[in-house]
């Protein structure tokens, strides 16, 4: 594994788990969350992922007298976002003392509090200055991981997947060097006719022949080489030479030889 | 009789290539077969230097107690004995000899064959002294059926180009060594008879 491919693959963990800790306060799954799970019969209906006018338009189906609290209101909304790119993250009653910036209809009615947020836009193979640019235009912030990615660095991964609903949150995007392009298909080769191949076989086939035999043959010339035995013929007769005695002397000082006969037989 | 070789004086039990190889004499050797072993490969030189080892341990098979044999024969006083017993089957008699010495010096070579060609010849002298004690010897029918003492010095030399390699003394006592059985035949033509018979 390479180092820049295990960074990617750290930066996406790391990604995951962003995204798994902010998925739940900011609903951003678009399929029927918890909200709903808990929803009781006197709740309003969920409008998470729709835009103001049928969010409004299903919470007034519900009850003509609703009150909607949107936050942020209407009209501080980030900068980027408008009232014609939200949408509804996620509502719910609220008491009758709760302050809001902005109610959209009779007083008297049940309170509705609708978190409004943006539709996650596909950030894949941005560089940071364009990921930062796109999301901007939503009122959206990014949150880069590394803090500073390198200018030639793309998006590899995102917290939120693209069109799910994401609060105004900063949004967890990892970054990586882009990756190889794909190598193009080889081209494809000229096409070969029977006797051309058989040919090309027959070919192959002496090639690999001259091979093996080369290659035996230098076996052997290395086997001759360390051949232990020596290339001369070597022989090494012996001759007895020159022979000398033996020789008897009596030593100097020595008495004269007596000889007597034996004073008995020596053999039986 | 029992053999007592030159090669068992000088080396016991190793090895005598083997011996004279580990000598500071055998580098002189060598150099002396430097203008051979220049022209060889190096499995070559090993090849010769090994050959001319081995070589040296058949130049060293003499046997000892054949030249103390040998030398009594041409003494005087047994051949003189011998001669006197020979025509009468019984006749025995007692030779006393006095401490005598027998020599023998070989000189045998090398001869050095590379690819057919004889490229040198190493020659080595071999000597071989055995001083005897004073001894009895028992003479019968020309035969020397029986020693009393005669304890036998035996000095031993080998060189090689004048240089010497190696050299030793032991002492052998003849009863040891001397298997008579039937009597050593002293005179030449008893010799002769004896070795067709054998």
């Amino acid at each position: 594994m390479t180092g820049s491919t295990a960074r990617r693959c750290l930066l996406g963990l790391v990604v995951a788990v962003a995204g798994l800790v902010m998925a739940a306060p900011a609903s951003a799954a678009p399929a029927a969350g918890p909200w709903n799970a808990q929803r009781g019969p006197n709740d309003p209906p969920d409008v998470h992922g729709l835009n103001i006018a049928d969010t409004v338009k299903v919470l007034q189906s519900w009850n003509k007298g609703v009150v909607i609290i949107f936050d942020p209101a209407l009209r501080q909304l980030p900068k980027g976002a408008t009232q014609d790119n939200v949408v509804a993250s996620r509502d719910g009653l609220v008491n009758q003392s709760t302050q809001s910036p902005q109610e959209f209809s009779a007083a008297n009615g049940p309170r509705v509090l609708v978190t409004l947020g943006e539709l996650m836009p596909d950030l894949t193979g941005l560089g940071e200055s364009q990921a930062r640019t796109v999301l901007a235009n939503r009122g959206l912030t990014l949150d880069p991981t590394p803090d500073r990615p390198p200018v030639n660095w793309v998006v590899t991964g995102q917290a939120y997947p693209p069109n799910s609903v994401v609060e105004f949150v900063p949004v967890p995007a990892a970054f990586g060097p882009p990756a190889a392009p794909p190598p193009p298909p080889p081209p494809p080769g000229p096409r070969v006719t029977l006797p051309v191949a058989i040919a090309i076989g027959a070919g192959a086939l002496l090639l690999l022949g001259l091979v093996t035999a080369l290659v035996s043959r230098g076996v052997r010339r290395s086997r001759r080489k360390h051949d232990k035995r020596p290339a001369e013929h070597i022989e090494v007769h012996a001759f007895a030479g020159q022979v000398t005695g033996p020789d008897v002397f009596d030593l100097p000082g020595a008495p004269p030889v007596a000889s007597v006969p034996p004073p008995r037989e020596v053999r039986s | 009789m029992s053999q007592v070789t030159v090669r068992a004086v000088l080396f016991g039990d190793s090895d005598p290539g083997a011996a004279v190889a580990a000598t500071p004499a055998w580098g002189t050797v060598l150099s002396g077969l430097g203008g051979v072993l220049l022209t060889l490969s190096p499995p070559g030189q090993a090849q010769l230097v090994a050959e001319v080892s081995r070589a040296i341990g058949g130049l060293v098979n003499l046997d000892v107690v054949e030249v103390l044999v040998g030398g009594w024969r041409k003494h005087r006083a047994l051949h003189a004995a011998a001669e006197r017993t020979k025509p009468s089957p019984g006749g025995t008699e007692q030779v006393e000899l006095t401490s005598h010495q027998i020599t023998t010096t070989h000189r045998p070579y090398l001869d050095i064959n590379v690819n057919g060609k004889k490229r040198a010849t190493v020659h080595f002298d071999l000597g071989l002294t055995l001083v005897v004690d004073t001894m009895i010897g028992t003479v019968h029918h020309a035969r020397l059926v029986a020693v009393q003492g005669g304890r036998c010095t035996v000095t031993a030399g080998l060189g090689c180009e004048g240089v010497p390699l190696a050299s030793r003394q032991v002492v052998l006592d003849p009863h040891l060594v001397l298997r008579l059985a039937d009597g050593i035949p002293l005179l030449a033509e008893d010799r002769r008879t004896a070795n067709s018979r054998s």
